[in-house]
C-alpha cells in the first residue's frame, strides 16, 4: 500500500477505435491539490469517470486510499466527494430539497449538514426557489454542495467553476483554497483554464489527447520558469559586450539578432538602458517577463497553446 | 435503506405533474364511460343500470387505458434519473441501482392501487348520485374488491415492463406502446376461454372476480402473474450482474 | 416550406424506435389470422377479412395512439434539448414549423397504413383464408389512404398540444384519453370528435357495416376540419408564447 491518495497505473479508455485515454499514471498526494489540465476533450472527464468506476476501464489500475474501487464502493464512496460535467438534480424541487435527498440517502449523520453545505457555496438554505429555474452558476454551486456534504477526505471535481462569473470563479478557488489548507482534504480538480489551475494546485498534471504529458509539483514548475528582462536592442553583440564589461552580466541568452533575455530581474534597468544608449545601441524595448505556464503548456503540447 | 430509498422516491415526485395528469385521465375515462352509458339499447340507457357504470368503466379502463398510463408512471420515475443526469450522483453515494428501481416499483405499485381506487370513487359517487336506492352494500363491496384487484394485478402484469425499461434507460416510449398493445391485445385473448385464462390482462380479471371465473382459473391466473413478477425480477437480477 | 419538410425527415436519422413502431401495424393482421382460425375455416371474404386486419381496431385504437406518440416524440426532442430558440432565430415561421411537423406525421401514417395493408395481404394469402384478387386489392390500399390521411388530420389536437408542452407526459396520456374517447363516441354520437368521424367517413361504404346512427359525411369533414382549425390556432398560440 502506497501512501497516495489516487494512483493510476497506465489507465487507458478506448472508445470504439478512438483512444481517449492512453495510458496515464496519477499520482495524487494526500492533502494537496493536484490540478488536471487540458483543453476540452483532452480526457480530464474521462479520466475522473474511471476513477470513481463511474465508466468501465478498458486497460490499467485505478487505486483510491490504496484500493480498487470495484467491489469496496460501499467503503470508498462516502469518503468522496465529487461532481463530474455538470452535474444532475430533480428540476421539480428547491435546492435544499434535493440536497435532503442526497444527505438521506447516504445516510449523513450530523443535522446540519444541508445547511452547512449550502452555506460554504453561498446558496440560501430552505428557498423557494426549484432546481429547473438555477442559473448555470447556481446550479454549479449546488453540485458542489452536494459534493461536500458529507465532508469527504477527498474532492474530485471536473471543471467546478464552469458556469460561474469571475467573482463566483474566486469564491470558489477560495473554499477549494481553505478545504485543502485548514482542513487537510485531498483535491483532484480539472480545468481548461490555466490561470485557474496554477493560482490552485499543488500538483499538476498536464493532459493532451489522453496523455499525461507532464506530472510535477508546481514549486518544480515555477522554478522551471524563470523570470527575465526581455530586452531588444539594435545591435547585439554591442550590447552584450557592454553588458558584460560595464555591468558583469553573466545570466543572459541571445535569443536572435535583436532580442536578447537577461536572468537577472534585480539589474539596474535604467543604468542599463542609459549606458547603451549612450554607446549608440538602440533600445527598441524592454521588459520584465514571466515565463508563463501558458508559455510551458505551448512547449510541451507542441505549440497548440490553451483556452 | 429500503425505508429511505421510498422516502427519496416519494419527495421526487414533490410537485411533479404526472401525478395530477395520472389523476386526470383517470377522471376522464370516468367520464367518457359516463358517456358511453347515455348508449340507449331496447329503450333503457345502460348508465341507468344499477352497477354497469362501475363495471364497464373498470374493464374499459384496463384495455384501453390504465396499464399504460400506469407503465408511464413507472418508466417516468426510472428514465428521469437519467434524463435529469441524476443517477451519476446516485452512483456515488453509492446506491445499488437494483434496490433503488425496487424502490420505485413499489411506488408504482401503490398508485397502480391508488388509481384504480380513485377510478372507483368516481363511478361509485356517479351511481350513487344516480340512483342509491338500486345499490346493494354487496354489489358496492363485490365493486371495490374487484377494483382493488385490478389494481394490484395490473401492475403485477406490466411489471416485465417497467423492469425492462429499467434496464435499457431510454425506453420509455417502448414501454408505452408494448403496455398498450398489451392491455389492448387482452381484448382478442378474452375471445378465447383457453387464452383468457393464460393472458395476464385477462387473468388479472379471472381473479379480481369480473370475469365468472371457476377456482381453477383463478389460481392459473394467480400463477400467471407470479410469472410476471418473478420474469421482472429476474430481468432486474441479470442487469445487476451485467453492471458488477 | 419543403426545406423546412426536408430537414424534419432528416431529424428522423437515427431514431430507431420511430421505425419500430411501424411493427404495431402488424398487430391487427396477426390477431385476424388468430381469430379466423379458432372461429372460421378458409374462404373467407377478402372485404370482411380486410375489416378485421386493416379497417377496424387499427384506424380505432393502433394509428392514433402511434401517431399521437409520434407527434409526442417530434415536438418532445426539439423541447427537450431547447433547440426551438434556435429555431425561431433562424428564422422559421411557427406555423411552417407546426406543418412541417405534421408533414412527417402525415407521411407516417401513410407508411403505417401501407405496412398494413401488405401485411393483411400477407397474411391473408399465405394463411389460405383470402384469394388474391386485384379488385380487393385496390379496394383495401384505397381505403388504406382514406385512413392514412384522415387520420393524420385526426391527431392535430395531439400535435398541438404536444407543441404547447415542454414534457411528454401531458401529450401520451392526453393520446390515450382522446382515442379512447373517438373509439366511445362511435357508439354515443360519431359526429363530435375526428376520430369517429373518420370511421364515418371510412366506414360508410364497406359492406356489412351496419351504423346506428345516421350517416351524415359532411358533419364528419366539418368536425374532422373543426378541430383540426382549432389545433392549428392553439399550436400557433402557444408557440408564439413559449418563445
Amino acid at each position: 500500500m502506497s501512501d497516495l491518495v489516487i494512483e493510476t497505473k497506465k489507465l487507458t479508455k478506448i472508445y470504439g477505435e478512438q483512444t481517449a485515454v492512453n495510458s496515464v499514471n496519477l499520482h495524487v498526494k494526500p492533502g494537496r491539490i493536484y490540478g488536471l489540465l487540458g483543453r476540452n476533450g483532452a480526457g480530464k472527464t474521462t479520466i475522473m469517470k474511471m476513477i470513481l468506476g463511474l465508466t468501465p476501464i478498458t486497460s490499467g489500475e485505478v487505486d483510491v486510499f490504496g484500493q480498487n474501487i470495484k467491489g469496496h464502493e460501499k467503503r470508498i464512496y462516502p469518503r468522496i466527494g465529487a461532481i463530474i460535467e455538470t452535474p444532475g438534480f430533480y428540476p421539480n424541487l428547491t435546492g435544499t430539497e434535493n440536497l435532503e435527498i442526497f444527505a438521506k440517502l447516504r445516510g449523513t449523520p450530523q443535522p446540519n449538514a444541508v445547511k452547512n453545505a449550502l452555506e460554504v457555496v453561498g446558496l440560501p438554505y430552505k428557498d423557494k426557489k426549484l432546481f429547473s429555474k438555477y442559473s448555470l452558476g447556481m446550479k454549479q454551486r449546488l453540485g458542489i454542495a452536494n459534493a461536500i456534504l458529507h465532508d469527504p477526505e477527498l474532492l474530485i471535481l471536473d471543471e467546478p467553476t464552469n458556469g460561474l462569473d469571475p467573482i463566483g470563479i474566486a469564491e470558489v478557488r477560495n473554499f477549494i483554497k481553505n478545504l485543502s489548507v485548514e482542513r487537510g482534504k485531498t483535491i483532484l480538480i480539472s480545468s481548461h483554464i490555466l490561470s485557474e489551475i496554477s493560482l490552485l494546485a499543488d500538483d499538476i498534471g498536464i493532459i493532451d489527447h489522453g496523455v499525461l504529458l507532464e506530472e510535477s509539483s508546481m514549486d518544480e514548475l515555477e522554478k522551471k520558469n524563470r523570470k527575465y528582462i526581455q530586452l531588444q536592442v539594435s545591435d547585439i553583440p554591442k550590447a552584450s559586450l557592454i553588458l558584460e564589461r560595464q555591468f558583469h552580466v553573466t545570466d543572459y541568452a541571445v535569443q536572435d539578432e535583436h532580442n536578447l533575455r537577461l536572468y537577472d530581474t534585480a539589474l539596474d534597468m535604467a543604468a542599463i538602458n542609459k549606458a547603451l544608449v549612450v554607446q549608440d545601441v538602440a533600445v527598441i524595448s524592454s521588459q520584465i517577463c514571466n515565463d508563463t505556464l501558458e508559455d510551458y503548456f505551448k512547449q510541451i503540447t507542441g505549440g497548440a497553446g490553451i483556452a | 435503506m429500503m425505508k429511505d430509498l421510498l422516502w427519496a422516491e416519494s419527495q421526487k415526485l414533490h410537485r411533479s405533474k404526472i401525478l395530477w395528469i395520472a389523476g386526470f385521465a383517470t377522471v376522464m375515462v370516468g367520464l367518457i364511460v359516463f358517456a358511453q352509458g347515455q348508449f340507449t339499447f331496447y329503450d333503457r340507457r345502460y348508465i341507468d343500470g344499477a352497477g354497469w357504470f362501475m363495471t364497464a368503466a373498470q374493464s374499459l379502463a384496463t384495455f384501453y387505458v390504465l396499464p399504460a398510463v400506469i407503465s408511464l408512471l413507472g418508466s417516468y420515475m426510472i428514465c428521469r434519473e437519467e434524463q435529469e443526469d441524476t443517477l451519476k450522483s446516485l452512483r456515488l453515494i453509492p446506491v445499488d441501482e437494483v434496490k433503488l428501481t425496487l424502490a420505485k416499483m413499489i411506488l408504482a405499485f401503490v398508485f397502480s392501487v391508488l388509481i384504480y381506487l380513485l377510478l372507483f370513487a368516481i363511478t361509485f359517487l356517479v351511481e350513487a348520485v344516480l340512483h342509491l336506492e338500486a345499490l346493494s352494500v354487496g354489489l358496492v363491496l363485490e365493486n371495490l374488491k374487484i377494483y382493488f384487484l385490478d389494481g394490484v394485478g395490473v401492475f403485477f402484469a406490466i411489471s416485465p415492463i417497467i423492469a425492462l425499461v429499467a434496464r435499457m434507460k431510454k425506453g420509455y416510449w417502448l414501454a408505452l406502446v408494448f403496455a398498450e398493445i398489451y392491455s389492448f391485445a387482452g381484448l382478442f385473448a378474452s375471445m378465447s376461454q383457453q387464452l383468457k385464462t393464460v393472458y395476464p390482462m385477462t387473468a388479472v380479471f379471472n381473479i379480481s372476480g369480473y370475469y365468472n371465473a371457476n377456482m381453477f382459473q383463478v389460481l392459473i391466473g394467480v400463477v400467471i402473474l407470479m410469472v410476471c413478477v418473478i420474469l421482472s425480477l429476474l430481468i432486474l437480477k441479470g442487469w445487476n450482474r451485467k453492471t458488477k | 416550406m419543403l426545406k423546412l419538410i426536408q430537414v424534419e425527415f432528416l431529424k428522423l436519422r437515427r431514431r430507431k424506435f420511430i421505425w419500430l413502431m411501424l411493427l404495431a401495424a402488424l398487430f391487427m393482421p396477426l390477431a385476424a389470422v388468430f381469430y379466423f382460425s379458432s372461429v372460421k375455416g378458409t374462404g373467407v371474404d377478402p372485404i370482411m377479412f380486410y375489416k378485421w386486419t386493416a379497417f377496424s381496431y387499427t384506424p380505432w385504437i393502433i394509428l392514433p395512439v402511434v401517431l399521437g406518440m409520434l407527434c409526442t416524440m417530434l415536438m418532445y426532442n426539439e423541447n427537450q434539448y431547447d433547440m426551438l430558440k434556435q429555431l425561431w432565430i433562424v428564422p422559421v415561421n411557427k406555423m411552417a414549423y407546426f406543418f412541417s411537423k405534421f408533414a412527417v406525421v402525415l407521411v407516417y401514417s401513410i407508411c403505417f397504413m401501407l405496412v398494413t395493408a401488405t401485411a393483411s395481404i400477407l397474411t391473408g394469402v399465405l394463411s389460405g383464408y383470402i384469394p388474391f384478387d386485384s379488385e380487393s386489392v385496390l379496394y383495401l390500399l384505397r381505403k388504406c389512404m382514406e385512413i392514412s390521411l384522415l387520420t393524420a388530420f385526426a391527431v392535430l389536437p395531439v400535435l398541438a398540444v404536444a407543441a404547447a408542452q415542454k414534457g411528454y407526459i401531458l401529450p401520451v396520456c392526453l393520446t390515450l384519453i382522446y382515442t379512447f374517447l373517438g373509439f366511445i363516441l362511435l357508439m354515443v354520437n360519431m359526429y363530435l370528435h375526428p376520430l369517429s368521424s373518420m370511421t364515418a367517413i371510412v366506414m360508410y361504404d364497406i359492406p356489412g357495416v351496419v351504423f346506428d346512427q345516421p350517416l351524415n359525411i359532411p358533419a364528419a369533414f366539418l368536425c374532422i376540419g373543426v378541430w383540426a382549425a382549432a389545433s392549428a390556432v392553439l399550436a400557433n398560440v402557444a408557440l408564439v408564447r413559449r418563445k
